[in-house]
């Protein structure tokens, strides 16, 4: 499958569901210089995936009420590069899900040259004159939720989200190169929730 | 973050900071004690939120609004245990409680995670 420059917006649960690539490229699989934008849920979300490394990278998603991107598949290593998650509930969410040996192998997440913003001020849940039905706490990132079984990657109803679930594994830890947080400057938004 | 039994160490490298408001850098939350039910911990309270540690090497900040007050070089942010009686960061030197985010700020990068993993059938 080859999804390249696409835009979704406006859908319910997420704007993409695909397969990712592993990290030398080696797959079929391609997914690349996509957005989603105003989306109720996920701007992307991976397929679970058993790879030694697999890898989302040059997507964009902005005002999303779950997670830019949504990684948490059975690989050794997830890992996403160049995302960027604008204005969104949970920021970038790449989780390790692989039952291993703590002391033997540690399942990594990593993000490398990720951008994280806050909200937007130009665009922002609840403006002057609207009806304030939809302030949403923002999360930059959150930190590796290592499960030993797996994180969703679908689901037949919407029974809760997010889709990355508890703890469970003793193994495991996040690696975050080079990342920039942008515009963080005040713990609550512009409609009163936590950021 | 839903994570009764552990959240694992984190490292970041070089991160940029822009327009960032000290108070609205981290937040670890406290567990929730709904966690202290048979199926997860029994009647104990779960302790993976009170044992992260996040890495921060060589963090860097610009824009006009900086943190102000927060290291320059690596440091760590840990979890504030708030158990009645228990003692964690503030035993632990050049670690300062900041509020906001329910979490010390350490200067050093000599904070790891010890884990025990038990082999029992139950565990």
């Amino acid at each position: 499958m080859v999804a390249t420059g696409n835009v979704v917006s406006g859908s319910w649960h997420h704007g993409f569901h695909f397969t990712p690539d592993r990290c030398d490229g080696s797959t079929s699989n391609k997914f690349e210089n996509n957005v989603a934008h105003s989306v109720s849920g996920y701007g992307a979300i991976a397929k679970n995936v058993p790879n030694d490394c697999t890898e989302v990278k040059n997507f964009w998603s902005y005002k999303v009420t779950e997670a830019a991107l949504m990684l948490g598949g059975p690989s050794l290593i997830n890992r996403a590069t160049n995302v960027h998650s604008i204005d969104t509930r949970y920021g970038i969410a790449v989780h390790t899900a692989a039952d291993h040996e703590s002391s033997l192998i540690e399942p990594r997440a990593e993000l490398h040259n990720c951008k994280v913003y806050s909200e937007l001020m130009d665009n922002m849940d609840c403006a002057p004159g609207q009806v304030c039905d939809h302030c949403i706490d923002r999360t930059g990132m959150v930190l590796n939720q290592a499960t030993s079984q797996k994180h969703d990657d679908f689901q037949i109803k919407w029974p809760k989200l997010p889709l990355f679930k508890g703890s469970g594994n003793l193994s495991g830890a996040g690696y975050y190169y080079d990342m920039e947080f942008i515009g963080f400057t005040s713990k609550t938004t512009t409609c009163g929730s936590r950021q | 973050m839903k994570s009764p039994d552990y959240v694992p160490y984190s490292y970041f490298y070089n991160p940029k900071f822009i327009n960032q408001a000290k108070e609205a850098l981290a937040f670890i939350p406290n567990p929730d004690q709904g966690w202290a039910n048979p199926t997860d911990c029994v009647e104990f309270t779960c302790t993976g939120l009170y044992n992260i540690v996040i890495y921060i090497e060589n963090p860097r900040y610009s824009g006009d609004t900086i943190p102000i007050g927060l290291p320059t070089r690596t440091f760590s942010i840990i979890s504030n245990n708030v158990e009645e009686g228990s003692i964690s960061a503030q035993a632990i030197p050049n670690c300062n409680l900041i509020d906001d985010w329910n979490a010390y700020a350490c200067e050093t990068d000599d904070i790891g995670t010890l884990i025990f993993d038990s082999k029992d059938p139950d565990r």
